[in-house]
């Protein structure tokens, strides 16, 4: 149904797919017919010889960071949690803040491979590789944290329902361990489905690679996959189920998170919408995420032509409908405090406003609901400096967004006598920016030695792979959208 | 040319009621007078108490305009998305949406009610005297919401959301139809360009709807999920009725070979995914956290839907709305087969009325505070009826159904049942499933 | 436009069944498009071949109907795996919080009856977070675990890796691959059958 991508004597690129015609469906990949450029573009990052200089740059920055954030972890596992600004109403607040930004960013990879997968959005094809090992990276950084929240590190194993001398169990009722199953179940289903949908293309590395390192060891990786088409029929299968297993898997987890919250009698964190409204502002915040990372990465790594503007154009759609989800759910928590008639539900709201945590909420507010709203017009969508930085912007937003709902809430509850305010330590600010460190590490691993593109899947939406190709050309030529009646 | 297997045609006798229907129309005319004068007797003759009536008038009313609301969601999402599958089921649900610009006319009884005072026993803010009298203690915490709980507004705001849904109901349609006569782009980008803002204006009328028509029965309770909640009633009956309306037109030989398993089974996935899942996650997350959390204020909603019958209706409520259409909708064969689909799109619309029902006619006891223990409570209440054998509620779902049937199947006469001309209507033809 | 650039010094030399020689493995024939794959797939399976195989870099659409290859029972399995997972997860939390049996499972366990904040010992709304997590955790270990198993994998070795030519089918190149097991292979004639095919070039592989 699509366009030929290279019309024979057009030597110009083309860079721009996001025009819209009603009744045609635009290229996906640019500028290439045959399915080996694809796997060349991709391949080709994982298999140079010499590593980019801009690479070893980053990897030394990020590398100091995790240095940092080992640092921090140590001082405080040696020392204690006092290390941190925690107080008495305040008990939770960085920790628990970065887990759920975390969490929050791991939202998009599962959503881009199994969500879009079931509304059959071909374009997931050219980002849900690098959205989902970014996802992996996110709830590695995010489990963290909780695990050294704990205090006593040592017996973190406490969270397993695992028989012990003591005859103990976990507490089934608490959300906390909910988030245990949660998260866990997340990260072991992205795993899987991140390296079910690697194992044909790490089959093309090692069916290309030239030393015999690479060979083995891409090989023990790709299973011995030969692209039967008995095993693609179980393949698509399988793919198909586990889409259909994760979509309502990224509803539950930032459910659950949000269940940590909305389960208590706190106001501010008791409100039913908390489950629909943690899942938008996950999405909306892994969506930022992906665009700030695939808007240097695609120009880094030269992959314009498979992670397009039409792309970017539409997460930046996204962006925005899970930004307006968001404003709403702002908009009923505040409508529904003052409708409840509870003094303390009122005023916990005023308070987040124009309490002491003002700035934090106005931050919020602007950068998660009122910048967003310039993707309305289709020229700032698709400008790159453009939605570089309102990505930024929402990954600050969104920060701020669960330090206001922990801290402000925390901070003041029913009983004024107990009100503090929280108060950072370079401790919990070095171990968030510390936690970067880590996911940059990871995330440059990735980029170095795995296909980041998926070659396989994005070969299957070419035009070129449709059997029944070039078959009626020249119908298609001359087909008017306007068609005419059969009778 | 449409590039169409030599099996589909697109002529008049495919794609145009034409003169048939009149007969189906006719019936569901009668039926529907009948059963209205019937029910209407009920109260006139004292069988039954006017504000029961009103109630069930009320909860039937909101069943049958879920219908069009949830048409009116698929049609707009379908533009939002571009989507190319659903182009030959479009119309169905564009036609069903433009019911919209008359289901006010059921609102006037109850504008008449509340305008006259004489709501109280249906919507007890709105006289506040006789609130104070029966339960005190409430109506001080009603005291608080009556800036926006009074009157004035609440006419205001329901005349906003009805002209909103009219505008959008008729506007699509109307669209739609011109595209047809031109096969213009013009009429599909201007649909296009009008989604989004149709998107933004249908979830805050239908939230602040739900709250002001059934959360503020129990004026003492709230929750934020509320609208979310109301959302999914209105996909489940709406998509629901889209099936049900393309399959029903299916078997009488129109849009023959035009609607094909794909698209039925793409439809089923809808349901399954909006009704079933999305209807239980949202109903279990309000559910869990205001039991969890345990606060009196909120508890007492879902305390009076467990007292006596109520709480077996309950039950049935999850099994009937989530768990057995879940066993029976997750393979994709009753999904592509035209008679499962119907039971199950027929099963689907009867729990919406009953989800519906679940959410209008209880009210919470106003001494419910005064008991030590819920089980104290539970004791005091356990003859609580529940009253789904009521005639009234039969006689005004059948009669208000009937005449939105009877509507709807001459709407669906006047124009014809397909976008003959959509840009995406070759897309649709050809669409598979994976 | 394909040339066949069969290597004749691999077909021409006749196998005996010596045991030091190495065995055929089967035939290849290359093609170069999906519709081409798909023809050819629709004509080895009406002649009747029965150990055969499309070997593609990505699943091209309409080759299993063009193979005849049956729909896997995959999703049924999992579908009760998961079923078990919500089980596990329900007899878990009730067993742990609210119950004090005791029963051996390799050491001796016991329950502990929690009465937590009011809630009852058998506080079903607060068991189903983890009762879905476990359904979708055994789902998921099932289908991947599953589809693997099934395809035989892993399986670092194949007699296909031999084949210099076979490396392009993880790239762009389309393969027909008939094993010698098969009860109508006669390598001469399948190889001829292959040729008719108008594949690219047609190969023999050892075991």
């Amino acid at each position: 149904m699509t366009s030929i991508n290279l019309e024979p004597g057009v030597n110009r690129p083309i860079t721009d797919n996001t025009d819209d015609q009603p009744g045609v469906r635009q290229p996906l990949v640019l500028n290439m017919d045959r399915f080996n450029q694809v796997t060349q573009q991709v391949c080709q990052v994982a298999e140079a010889r010499r590593t980019p200089m801009a690479w070893y740059v980053c990897f030394a920055a990020a590398l100091g960071l995790m240095g940092l954030l080992g640092f921090c972890v140590l001082y405080l596992i040696v020392t204690g949690v006092g290390v941190w600004g925690l107080n008495n109403p305040v008990m939770w607040a960085y920790d628990i803040t970065n887990f759920v930004f975390w969490v929050g960013i791991g939202h998009a990879g599962t959503l881009i491979s199994a969500i879009l997968f079931l509304f059959r959005q071909k374009w997931r094809t050219g980002i849900n590789r690098f959205a989902e090992a970014m996802t992996i990276f996110a709830v590695i950084c995010a489990g963290l944290f909780p695990g050294i929240h704990v205090g006593r590190v040592w017996v973190v194993y406490w969270l397993f329902p695992l028989p012990n001398q003591m005859e103990m169990w976990p507490q089934f009722r608490s959300p906390l361990l909910w988030d245990v199953f949660a998260v866990g179940t997340y990260f072991t289903v992205s795993l899987l489905f991140w390296f079910t949908g690697l194992v044909p293309d790490l089959a093309t590395i090692r069916d290309r690679a030239k030393g015999k390192i690479q060979q083995v060891v891409y090989g023990a990786f790709a299973l011995g996959w030969r692209g039967s088409n008995r095993h693609w029929h179980r393949y698509e299968r399988a793919y198909l189920l586990l889409a259909a297993l994760s979509t309502p898997l990224v509803l539950s987890v930032h459910s659950v998170v949000s269940f940590d919250f909305a389960t208590s009698q706190l106001p501010g964190w008791h409100t039913t919408i908390f489950p629909p409204y943690f899942v938008a502002g996950a999405v909306f915040s892994g969506f930022a995420m992906v665009v700030t990372l695939a808007v240097p990465a695609r120009e880094i790594f030269g992959l314009k032509n498979l992670i397009t503007l039409r792309h970017l154009d539409n997460m930046n759609k996204v962006i925005l409908v899970t930004g307006c989800m968001v404003g709403y759910a702002y908009a009923m928590e505040f409508f529904i405090a003052w409708y409840s008639g509870a003094i303390y539900e009122k005023f916990a709201f005023l308070n987040r406003a124009f309490g002491q945590y003002w700035w934090a909420y106005f931050l919020m507010v602007s950068c998660n609901v009122i910048t967003p709203q310039l993707f309305w017009f289709k020229a700032l969508r698709t400008s790159i400096p453009m939605m570089f930085i309102l990505s930024l912007f929402v990954n600050v937003g969104m920060w701020f967004e669960r330090f206001v709902i922990i801290v402000s809430s925390l901070a003041n509850d029913f009983l004024p006598s107990s009100w503090d305010v929280f108060t950072p330590t370079w401790v919990d600010i070095g171990t968030f920016f510390g936690s970067f460190g880590l996911f940059m590490v990871l995330f440059l691993l990735f980029c170095r030695f795995v296909p980041m593109v998926a070659i396989a899947e994005v070969k299957a939406v070419m035009p070129q792979a449709d059997p029944h190709f070039g078959e009626d050309q020249h119908d298609e030529a001359h087909e008017s959208p306007a068609a005419e009646v059969r009778s | 040319m449409i590039h169409a297997p030599a099996t589909i045609s697109l002529d008049a006798r495919n794609i145009e009621l034409g003169a048939t229907g009149q007969l189906a129309r006719r019936v569901c005319f009668v039926v529907a007078f009948v059963c209205l004068l019937a029910a209407i007797l009920l109260p006139v003759t004292g069988v039954m108490k006017w504000p029961l009536f009103w109630r069930c008038w009320l909860q039937n009313w909101i069943f049958v305009l879920q219908i069009p609301l949830g048409a009116l969601f698929f049609v707009f999402i379908q533009h939002l998305t571009k989507a190319g599958w659903s182009t030959v089921i479009r119309r169905p649900a564009e036609v069903l949406a433009s019911n919209l610009n008359w289901l006010w006319i059921g609102f006037i009884p109850i504008a008449v009610l509340v305008l006259t005072g004489s709501a109280g026993k249906l919507l007890p803010w709105s006289d506040m005297a006789m609130l104070f009298e029966e339960a005190p203690a409430e109506a001080h915490l009603v005291e608080g919401k009556l800036a926006y709980l009074n009157v004035p507004f609440f006419m205001i705001r329901a005349v906003c959301y009805f002209a909103i849904w009219a505008f959008l109901g008729t506007w699509f349609l109307r669209a739609s139809i011109r595209q047809g006569r031109d096969g213009g782009l013009a009429s599909t980008r201007a649909m296009q360009k009008m989604a989004p803002p149709a998107a933004i204006l249908f979830g805050l009328s239908i939230t602040f709807a739900a709250f002001d028509w059934i959360m503020s029965l129990s004026p003492g309770w709230f929750s934020t999920m509320f609208g979310v909640y109301f959302f999914c009633g209105t996909a489940t009956c709406g998509f629901s009725t889209i099936i049900i309306v393309c399959l029903l037109l299916q078997r009488n030989g129109y849009l023959v070979n035009l609607i094909s398993r794909e698209h039925y089974q793409d439809m089923g996935k809808f349901l399954f995914a909006f009704g079933m899942i999305f209807w239980a996650y949202i109903g279990f997350s309000q559910y869990m956290l205001i039991w969890y959390a345990n606060i009196p204020e909120e508890t007492g909603w879902f305390l009076a839907r467990q007292l006596g019958d109520w709480g077996w209706l309950s039950i049935w409520l999850l099994f009937g709305h989530f768990c057995i259409p879940f066993v029976f909708l997750i393979s994709k064969h009753p999904k592509r087969d035209w008679k499962t689909l119907m039971l199950a799109a027929g099963w689907m619309l009867f729990f919406g009325w009953l989800d519906v029902y679940w959410l209008v006619m209880p009210t919470i006891p106003h001494d419910l505070a005064s008991f030590a223990t819920y089980d104290a409570a539970a004791e005091a209440y356990a003859s609580e009826k529940a009253g789904l054998l009521r005639p009234v509620n039969w006689l005004l779902m059948v009669g208000m159904l009937s005449l939105f049937a009877a509507v709807t199947i001459g709407r669906l006469r006047s124009h014809p049942l397909l976008c003959r001309k959509d840009p995406w209507l070759n897309n649709s033809l050809h669409f598979e499933n994976y | 436009m394909s040339t066949i650039t069969t290597k004749p010094e691999k077909t021409r030399v006749a196998r005996p069944s010596d045991p030091s020689k190495p065995k055929p493995y089967g035939l290849i024939a290359e093609f170069e498009t999906p519709a081409q794959i798909v023809k050819a797939a629709e004509r080895v399976r009406d002649e009747g071949y029965k150990w055969w195989d499309c070997c593609t870099p990505f699943p091209v659409h309409g080759l299993d109907k063009a193979m005849g290859i049956r729909q896997t029972i995959l999703p049924i399995i999992v579908f009760f795996m998961g079923l078990s997972g919500t089980c596990t997860a329900f007899i878990l939390q009730a067993f742990t919080n609210a119950s004090d049996w005791s029963f051996w499972a390799v050491v001796w366990v016991t329950g502990y009856p929690y009465l937590i904040s009011g809630k009852p010992l058998l506080s079903t709304p607060a068991f189903i977070p983890v009762m879905f997590e476990l359904t979708i955790l055994f789902s998921a270990l099932t289908t991947v675990g599953l589809m693997f198993a099934f395809n035989g994998l892993p399986q670092l070795y194949h007699p296909l890796f031999r084949s210099k030519r076979f490396r392009r089918a993880s790239d762009d190149r389309f393969f027909v691959v008939i094993e010698a097991r098969d009860p109508r292979y006669f390598r001469s004639r399948t190889a001829e059958f292959l040729k008719s095919l108008d594949p690219v070039a047609v190969e023999e592989v050892q075991d």
